[in-house]
């Protein structure tokens, strides 16, 4: 859990910065310690829906995160990582895109 | 206003907080732009000190200064912020100087680190070019406009961004900052006269508050920054009164219908020779022996000098010293903001009815024309607000065609001047402008005879 934990945080870490506004992800957890007392990640892990609903409270609007998650499907697409929605479907309560974009970007990673 | 605009936060500058009812509102961002050596660190530190002691805490993180330094010269200036640490109330962040990308995020998290143990409301980052100039350009904005603010605007946060400006330069860092910020402050520094360097604020932006873009000069002393601001029209409110207060001179008296009126501002105008300063230092000897309380300021002579010269018309020094006080004072040094700053602490302590200003046409050498009149104009209201009766001593002759360049400001105008005759030459006096009372238009015949002015 915490090796999955790890890839996941750093993840999104690298793509939120990459791809929307640098150390944006510091923004997130800093939120989320002040609402819940814990790190983003973790409560992504546990709670997938609370850490969208993090979000857009941070983004002000749930549209605002749509547009954040197609950028970061955009990027992953260009790096040859086809998934969607991974942001988009923690609303549904589910993470296994995230942690599995996360999984695909650091393999593609090490392979290069 | 303040009800509407949310907190305010006090920017612990008095006269600025007074200029943006009561201070900024909560979780602004305020972009302080500054040539180096304009005092952005002692504007900030001013910020968080009025913060910190009234119990907000702040964090000031700084890429320019050692902690050590800082500390040792806000002490200087009057402001204790190791007491503040001790208290918990303070933390200066050391920047440690960044050079990949990454690292902002390393000193980002540290940041809010500090800032969720101590619970700041105030935080300084000097300077923010440290930060975005890693970014690339496109991304700056992004930096601050969603990273960095939706950290302190949701949090309320007051924060500073210090931005450097080099010198000669207008453009503040990439030039976008300015755009995404709340408040734009630009510090400035100029060369005045005689090499003497002058600081200036202008209030660029202020998102909510209507303030006029006007350049306020500015001087640094004990408590930090002093903003110089002309006095408002609300803050006029004096007036001359009917009651007169003799010049000392009987036959002066005469002349002016009962004396000048308390409150009104006199000018005694005339070439050297004419005795402007004997008829000045009658007036103040004359004042301090029945009470009042006398503020004696020259430009020209040293304070033993104008002892002797009282001494010399035949006045006891010492007698008079509860309500004689003079003081000489040389303009070399001073801008007209740190001179008016000086008289301004000299009237709230020592409190006078009258004040006398000896030699006052030396202000226009020292400095602008303009400075001079801005000088006087606002003497003049302070005064008033004040209860003060102004005298003023200048060089101009009047009756010869000079022009008085303060002749808008003056109730009284005393011109003096010099008359050829077979038997030599001889002083005379005229009464040019004497508002609301009647007075002796005639140009009349004078001397000074032991100690005394007598008019004929």
């Amino acid at each position: 859990m915490s090796e999955k934990r790890e890839l996941v945080r750093n993840f999104l870490k690298e793509v939120l910065s990459e791809v929307f506004a640098p150390s944006f992800y510091v923004v997130l957890e800093y939120h989320t310690s002040k609402m819940l007392g814990e790190d983003f990640t973790d409560c992504l892990m546990r709670d997938p829906r609370k850490a969208y609903e993090i979000m857009t409270k941070v983004l002000n609007s749930e549209y605002t995160v749509h547009i954040l998650d197609s950028l970061v499907s955009r990027h992953l697409r260009s790096l040859g990582i086809d998934i969607k929605d991974s942001i988009m479907k923690l609303k549904e309560g589910d993470n296994k895109l995230i942690i599995l974009a996360a999984e695909k970007y650091f393999k593609l990673r090490r392979r290069k | 206003m303040s009800e509407m605009r949310g907190n305010v936060m006090s920017t612990g500058i008095k006269e600025l907080d007074e200029l943006l009812n009561g201070g900024f509102p909560e979780g602004y961002i305020v972009l302080v732009a500054g040539h180096p050596g304009a005092g952005k660190t002692t504007f900030a530190a001013n910020f968080l000190y009025s913060g910190c002691i009234n119990g907000e805490a702040g964090i000031y993180v700084s890429f320019a200064e050692r902690k050590m330094e800082f500390l040792r010269h806000m002490k200087a200036l009057g402001m204790d912020f190791g007491e503040l640490e001790r208290r918990g109330l303070f933390s200066f962040i050391e920047g440690f100087t960044i050079i990949r990308e990454e690292g902002i995020e390393e000193l980002l998290e540290f940041i809010v680190g500090i800032l969720n143990k101590i619970d700041a409301r105030r935080l300084v980052i000097d300077p923010i070019d440290a930060l975005i100039r890693l970014i690339p350009e496109s991304k700056a904005r992004a930096f601050l406009h969603t990273t960095l603010f939706d950290i302190v605007k949701p949090a309320r946060i007051t924060t500073y961004l210090i931005a450097e400006l080099p010198l000669g330069k207008e453009v503040i860092g990439y030039g976008f900052e300015e755009f995404v910020v709340d408040a734009v402050i630009k510090l400035t520094i100029k060369p005045y006269k005689r090499g003497l360097l002058r600081r200036s604020l202008i209030l660029h932006k202020v998102r909510e508050i209507p303030i006029p873009k006007y350049e306020y000069e500015f001087i640094i002393d004990k408590g930090g920054i002093i903003l110089h601001r002309p006095l408002s029209s609300k803050e006029l409110s004096g007036s001359i009164k009917s009651e007169r207060i003799s010049s000392g001179i009987k036959g002066l008296d005469e002349m002016l219908g009962g004396g000048f009126f308390r409150n009104s501002f006199i000018v005694v105008s005339g070439p050297s020779g004419t005795g402007k300063t004997v008829i000045s230092l009658i007036f103040a000897q004359h004042s301090a022996s029945i009470g009042e309380k006398v503020l004696y300021i020259t430009f020209e002579e040293s304070r033993e000098q104008v002892e002797l010269e009282l001494r010399l018309l035949g006045y006891d020094v010492k007698m008079l010293k509860d309500h004689l006080i003079i003081k000489s004072i040389s303009l070399e040094l001073l801008t007209p903001e740190r001179i008016s700053y000086m008289y301004r602490r000299l009237i709230e302590s020592y409190k006078p009815s009258i004040v006398i200003f000896d030699g006052a046409s030396i202000v226009k050498r020292y400095y602008t024309e303009e400075d001079y009149f801005s000088f006087f104009t606002e003497i003049a209201q302070m005064n008033k607000n004040n209860n003060i009766t102004t005298l003023i001593t200048t060089i101009e002759d009047i009756l010869h065609g000079e022009r008085l360049e303060i002749d808008t400001l003056a109730d009284t105008i005393i011109a003096l001047s010099f008359n050829g005759t077979k038997e030599g030459i001889r002083r005379t006096i005229s009464i040019i402008k004497h508002r609301g009372s009647w007075h002796d238009t005639r140009k009349r015949e004078y001397v000074i005879r032991k100690g005394m002015v007598v008019i004929k």
